[in-house]
């Protein structure tokens, strides 16, 4: 009988929010940051492999979540962090993780349904 | 187009009229900025807008400078003046600067009211049916 | 004049078996729910991918996730009332005196 709590999608779902939340995070360190010197903005990348994993039907909690920092030049004093980008950035993540948290809650939703008997 | 399309849009937008702003508050900064008759004179600069052209938005695609001749203008008593007295102005007219402060602003905000109504809709979607 | 032997008493054709009946009914709900047990499971499957794909940003429409997740609910609350009502159909009948 397959996992009905630990089934790729759950997750694939709960690493999502995992990544999302670090990139919450990290938008917060980048708009702290905005007027040091030197400092290379921070990216959170999982959706390319966590994408990749779910198609080939491996194992989505394998998928690492990775933190780079930006290498573009920037401003004079060699900070790379634009306001607009981490506010539309911050936008897009809360939705996101709006977004995830939903999926869970539904799925948790369905298989209560399934078990109580609605 | 991403899923949040509109966000991302309205982003590139922002990051334009941001550039503009930049742009213009250098140009009304050096209003005053004289240079000898043996140089060029400060010039004034323009961003360049240009549409993606796949519904993405909008880029700077570069920044153009204004009359490199300037206005002659006589003040001997300047310690920059040449043998006739005279010295390099910018061509820079600050009503106009102003006009285009006014517009930056405005298309500034323009492009945040879509944020935010983007934001609401997408936030209602992820609620439907609740 | 002779008089005929009374000859034996024919087979007496009998109703078909009602069994037989229930049977075709039987059926037809059975496919029913089988069927409907298959859509379920695909409407889920949907809604699965579908949720995986809007947090990795590939999906171009929220609300694609969102009703599809909708409609996988409701096939669930649906069978689920079905199964509920079939067995009490069933225990109803199973505490019917003989």
């Amino acid at each position: 009988m397959p996992d009905p709590i630990g089934d790729p999608t759950t997750r694939a779902l709960s690493l999502a929010l995992s990544g999302l939340s670090l990139r919450q995070r990290t938008i917060a360190d980048n708009v702290a940051n905005l007027q040091t010197p030197g400092f290379k903005a921070g990216r959170i990348d999982f959706e390319s492999s966590l994408a990749s994993a779910w198609q080939d039907g491996g194992d989505p909690s394998s998928v690492a979540i990775r933190t780079t920092r930006d290498p573009s030049a920037g401003g004079l004093d060699g900070n790379n962090v634009d306001l607009d980008q981490e506010t539309l950035a911050a936008t897009e993540t809360g939705l996101s993780y709006q977004l995830g948290v939903q999926a869970m809650t539904d799925r948790f939703k369905v298989l209560r349904t399934a078990m109580g008997g609605a | 187009m991403s899923i949040f399309g509109a966000i991302d849009t309205a982003g590139s937008s922002l990051t334009l009229h941001r550039t503009w702003l930049d742009a213009i508050s250098d140009n009304i900064a050096n209003i005053n900025t004289v240079r000898p008759t043996s140089q060029s004179a400060f010039q004034a600069r323009y961003v360049v807008a240009q549409s993606r052209g796949n519904g993405t938005g909008v880029d700077v695609a570069g920044i153009a400078l204004g009359s490199a001749q300037g206005r002659m203008v006589s003040d001997p008593t300047n310690p920059l003046a040449d043998a006739q007295g005279y010295v390099r102005m910018p061509d820079i007219d600050m009503s106009e600067q102003m006009t285009q402060l006014i517009m930056s602003q405005r298309g500034y905000q323009a492009n945040l009211a879509v944020v935010e109504r983007a934001q609401q809709a997408y936030q209602q979607a992820i609620g439907l049916g609740r | 004049m002779s008089i005929s032997p009374i000859g034996p008493i024919g087979s007496i054709p009998v109703a078909p078996a009602t069994t037989r009946a229930t049977g075709t009914q039987g059926a037809g709900f059975g496919q029913a729910l089988a069927q409907g047990l298959d859509q379920l499971n695909g409407l889920q499957q949907t809604s699965d991918t579908k949720s995986v794909q809007a947090v990795t940003g590939q999906l171009s429409d929220i609300h694609d996730y969102t009703i599809a997740a909708n409609e996988a609910a409701l096939a669930t609350q649906l069978t689920v009332a079905v199964r509920n009502k079939a067995v009490e159909a069933f225990t109803e009948i199973m505490r019917m005196p003989v």
